[in-house]
């Protein structure tokens, strides 16, 4: 099934970009992307990516049975990450968690929708039944986005979770059916 | 300075309210077969709702095969040797997440009305509060009414209803009922509110 990567595709501004999974010896170039998102953005995110040590446990740790990570490559440069989490066992086995990041100057291009697609893809591939999307209540783009992909809000959390600088954050939990044809939006 | 570490509090014997002694401890490996004896005395009922299926012995082993109790820290109860409940508490090392622990109970439907869960989550609640964890977060299935009211004893609040979105083991869609607690830094005696 993953015989579609990699894969080529445009972005809304005509740039090509090489879609295909992660593997090992990606370690280096993502970590330079995630030098490129902003400090205010990685405040947002649920790891500490500021740290090499963080990157190298993704590599690894690297089991696509668990968490596949598509890559978005621009002449080898690392510009998306998108990751379909899930679980063998239990009674989540149904549900992929969806994380992504974007290039700061590849947003607005449509990368994110071209990821996303991907991953819905995938996870109907899988027999996965639904998309779960986490977020914090502030990352109102984010939130915005995955809303015209097709999620929807499910649940907010009162400051569940806390971001990178200890202050508390409003969790809100997305959730998209796989069976909908969703709507194709750019962002 | 040592820091504490979560199983400092064990092992602990305490009296159920029927005069029963059981002896708190934390899970090592050699408690694989009793496990196995545990959930297999869990009622198909109750073995439905649980976040995994119990019923296979190498789920079971999995917990078994990396314990760390940084990461999950499970607290069995034992009766003359029996395991008669088991609590876990889970927690992340890094992330947005990283205050927050997650608690599961599991009780022999012998030893229930007796305060032993209650005995449990005390512990674990006490436990989780001397390593740092500020948030216990438990996710019960909405139909387990007397566990969700168990919860709500420690002042666990119901914070999201997650209409259908766990499948149980006979693969009928539950809803989950998402519980927070928000964990007290000290206890603090109740006059102290007049």
């Amino acid at each position: 099934m993953f015989k579609r990567y990699p894969k080529r595709a445009r972005l809304n501004d005509r740039t090509q970009v090489t879609l295909r999974l992660m593997v090992k010896k990606d370690q280096q170039a993502l970590y330079e992307f995630f030098q490129r998102v902003s400090k205010e953005d990685r405040l947002f995110l649920r790891d500490d990516v500021s740290k090499p040590a963080t990157i190298q446990s993704w590599v690894e740790e690297l089991d696509y049975g668990r968490i596949l990570p598509l890559l978005a490559l621009v002449d080898g440069r690392v510009v998306g990450d998108a990751t379909l989490h899930r679980r063998v066992h239990g009674w989540t086995r149904h549900l992929g968690k969806v994380r992504l990041v974007i290039d700061p100057e590849y947003r607005q291009k449509g990368l994110g929708s071209l990821l996303i697609k991907e991953l819905k893809e995938i996870a109907k591939g899988l027999k996965l039944e639904r998309l779960v999307v986490e977020l914090m209540g502030s990352q109102q783009a984010a939130l915005a986005a995955f809303r015209q992909l097709g999620f929807e809000r499910a649940a907010v959390l009162y400051h569940h979770v806390k971001d990178r600088a200890g202050r508390p954050q409003d969790l809100v939990i997305l959730i998209h059916d796989l069976e909908e044809v969703p709507e194709p939006v750019s962002f | 300075m040592s820091e504490k570490r979560i199983e400092d509090r064990f092992p602990k014997t305490i009296v159920l309210k029927d005069g029963t002694k059981v002896l708190l401890k934390a899970m090592t490996h050699t408690d694989r077969d009793s496990l196995h004896q545990f959930f297999a005395r869990i009622p198909e009922q109750d073995r439905k709702f649980l976040k995994h299926d119990v019923s296979k012995k190498e789920v079971i082993d999995s917990w078994l095969k990396d314990i760390s109790y940084g990461r999950v820290f499970p607290l069995l109860a034992e009766v003359d040797g029996t395991v008669v409940a088991d609590a876990t508490l889970h927690r992340r090392s890094a992330g947005w997440l990283k205050h927050v622990g997650e608690v599961r109970l599991v009780v022999d439907p012998a030893y229930r009305r007796k305060g032993l869960g209650s005995h449990m989550l005390e512990e674990l609640i006490l436990a989780a509060a001397d390593v740092g964890v500020e948030k216990l977060v438990a996710e019960i299935v909405a139909e387990e009414r007397a566990a969700i009211r168990a919860f709500q004893r420690f002042n666990f609040e119901q914070v999201a209803v997650l209409p259908g979105i766990v499948k149980d083991q006979t693969g009928r869609y539950q809803d989950l009922v998402v519980m927070v607690l928000d964990v007290p830094t000290a206890f603090v005696p109740d006059w102290f509110y007049f």
